[in-house]
């Protein structure tokens, strides 16, 4: 059995007001597991990622990082564990793509935050995994939405951590680079990393996920591999949408269920 | 893997867009600056000493090494070199400051007399004039008696820096900082300051001249009658503000893209805060408890920096070193060159260029503002 190196148990947050973002939330993390989280817009999604990833605090339950709780790990040593990557920044700083993208390098970085030609090597393959290699010089206020996400990847793969939690990676993509990320993050948890993704697109992450977690009210509905998630009983009570269903040849042979949203 | 190519960025120099000026080449050229001006600072004044060698040679009597120079040609001298020192230490701390301030915010209008941590130095300041200055048995400390510079810049410090947090905490909500609330709670606690200031002027003008004078000094910035002790503290000052700069500079460039995504990267950002405010406070303490408040160095010095060199603090900050001098010391020259001394403050210089800069600065973010 693979190791699990994130593990949430019992998670809780809530925000100022009476609403509870996250209620309660147990979730595991395995090595090689890309794990999809999906479930309707203010389930709590974007939430349990940062409590994952210790940019929130749970008010309830506890994150174990390898064993060890989140609280007690450096912001450093975190970062070097486990890596988010924001839907959107607060602000965009007017610097080179590449200086941006080196700032995943800082929880490797020495005291003086001095970089070595090894981290400028981690960036450069980070920015060509994550096809941003062109963009080095650009300042990062002239780069499309599209490539702003996919930067946003390619530094956090710099930051070189074993759990990767992306938060809704394809939004602002055309459906070519959309299929482009979801091979990376898929090849990535391949490879031995643990990913878990927060998508609205219930195909992406049918194709590429081997596991999707379905979060409503900051409650998990539901958990399993594509066949056993994407069905109507399990969807439609929590997205109260009608879909359409059928399977395709997935990846790597095989079938996988698809959906559509179709209204009459 | 393949070896890194020359091309390949490094965090300590980012590659910048074209269009900059590359930080080495701006600090030569702001040094020669520099250097004109404080020769020219040596020179211009009410009496008539514009002989390099002569001011050469009283400065180093100044040193302790030479002839002291005739008659009041010696006093002159060092009185003017005083001054410069202090002027230099004065644009130093308020630049420094004001860059520190608009990375750890995020935005280009902090400053700190717009915050309010200039207002809360010069309380601070004030009350410890009062208190050590005489006033000490009416606050029951008879213990403390006589005029101590330090003693007034530690107070000035204690005041600045319990402005410095009560402004951030007050403008932050659910761990992010707010840069209206910022602006708006700076009005505020400038306001309220500025009112115990007079309440304390007042209090102190009913009854004791002299006090009052040296009180005033705190309220519109000046460089006069400045003695080694304000030209010394204000260095010290300052020097504790820059020990800190190579613990934030990087941190506070990954600050930029919010304190959230800074914190997912691994940097300490309560760490940063601390030391990057605890550095402005004391920078901008030095200042004002040795020359009074001098606003809009901290606004304008950095904010012109980072459109010449671009918003990376490891060039930008140090820059503010040379730049904030240059500024002060050029106003001033200026001013004693055109106006031959005339009673126009450096804070009253400072008030009028600063005050249309930041006029012009919010006019020209006015799009991004209205969107807050």
């Amino acid at each position: 059995m693979s190791a699990v190196p994130l593990i949430g148990r019992s998670l809780a947050h809530e925000y100022p007001g009476p609403l509870r973002a996250v209620d309660g939330v147990d979730l595991e993390l395995a090595e090689g597991e890309l794990a999809a989280v999906i479930g309707p817009n203010g389930a709590g999604k974007s939430t349990l990622l940062k409590l994952l990833c210790g940019l929130l605090t749970p008010s309830g339950g506890e994150v174990l990082l390898d064993g060890r709780a989140l609280g007690k790990i450096g912001p450093r040593e975190r970062a070097r564990r486990v890596a988010f990557v924001p839907q959107a920044l607060g602000a965009l700083p007017e610097v080179a793509v590449a200086h941006f993208v080196l700032g995943g390098r800082y929880g490797h970085l020495g005291r003086w935050s001095r970089s070595t030609p090894h981290d400028l090597d981690v960036v450069r393959v980070a920015m060509e995994q994550a096809d941003v290699a062109e963009l080095g010089e650009r300042s990062l206020t002239r780069v499309s939405g599209g490539q702003l996400q996919r930067v946003l990847v390619a530094r956090a793969l710099a930051q070189e951590a074993q759990s990767l939690l992306v938060d809704e990676p394809t939004s602002s993509l055309d459906p070519e680079h959309q299929l482009a990320i979801f091979t990376l993050l898929a090849r990535l948890a391949e490879g031995g990393r643990s990913v878990a993704v927060v998508t609205h697109d219930l195909n992406l992450a049918s194709q590429f996920a081997s596991r999707i977690v379905v979060l409503a009210a900051g409650r998990v509905v539901a958990a399993g591999t594509p066949d056993e998630v994407l069905r109507a009983e399990v969807l439609e009570p929590v997205y109260g949408a009608h879909f359409r269903y059928g399977r395709l040849p997935g990846r790597g042979g095989g079938e996988r269920p698809f959906v559509l949203p179709w209204s009459g | 893997m393949s070896p890194p190519s020359s091309r390949a960025p490094s965090l300590r120099a980012p590659s910048a867009p074209p269009r900059r000026l590359a930080p080495g080449r701006l600090a030569a050229v702001l040094g020669l600056a520099l250097a004109v001006i404080v020769v020219g600072s040596l020179q211009v004044g009410t009496s008539d000493l514009s002989d390099l060698g002569r001011i050469g040679r009283g400065l180093l009597a100044m040193l302790g090494l030479g002839e002291p120079l005739a008659g009041a040609e010696q006093t002159i001298v060092e009185w003017r070199a005083v001054r410069v020192l202090t002027a230099l230490g004065v644009g130093a701390a308020l630049a420094l400051s004001g860059g520190l301030l608009q990375g750890v915010f995020q935005n280009d209008l902090a400053s700190p007399s717009i915050i309010g941590i200039s207002a809360g130095a010069s309380l601070g300041a004030s009350l410890g004039i009062l208190i050590l200055g005489g006033y000490a048995t009416v606050f029951g400390l008879d213990a403390a008696t006589g005029f101590s510079p330090l003693l007034v810049t530690a107070c000035a410090f204690v005041f600045a820096l319990s402005i410095a947090w009560l402004v951030t905490a007050l403008a932050t909500t659910g761990g992010r900082i707010s840069v209206p609330t910022l602006l708006l709670v700076g009005i505020a606690v400038n306001a309220t300051v500025g009112g115990l200031l007079a309440a304390v002027h007042w209090l102190a003008l009913r009854d004791e001249l002299e006090l009052a004078r040296a009180l005033i000094t705190w309220t519109f910035g000046t460089l006069d009658d400045r003695t080694v002790q304000h030209a010394v503290l204000v260095w010290v000052g300052l020097a504790g503000a820059i020990a800190v700069l190579p613990l934030v500079c990087f941190e506070l460039d990954l600050f930029a893209s919010g304190e959230e995504d800074a914190h997912g990267l691994g940097v300490d950002t309560r760490r940063v805060k601390f030391l990057a405010l605890s550095a402005a406070s004391l920078a901008a303490a030095a200042a004002v408890s040795v020359a009074g408040q001098i606003a809009f160095v901290g606004l304008i010095v950095p904010h012109l920096l980072r459109l010449i060199v671009g918003p990376a603090h490891r060039a930008l900050l140090p820059l503010c070193l040379l730049g904030g001098p240059l500024l002060l010391l050029g106003a001033d020259l200026l001013r004693r060159v055109v106006w031959g001394g005339a009673e126009l403050q450096p804070g009253v210089m400072m008030s009028l260029l600063g005050g249309p800069f930041f006029l012009l600065l919010l006019l020209r973010n006015r799009a991004g503002i209205q969107s807050w």
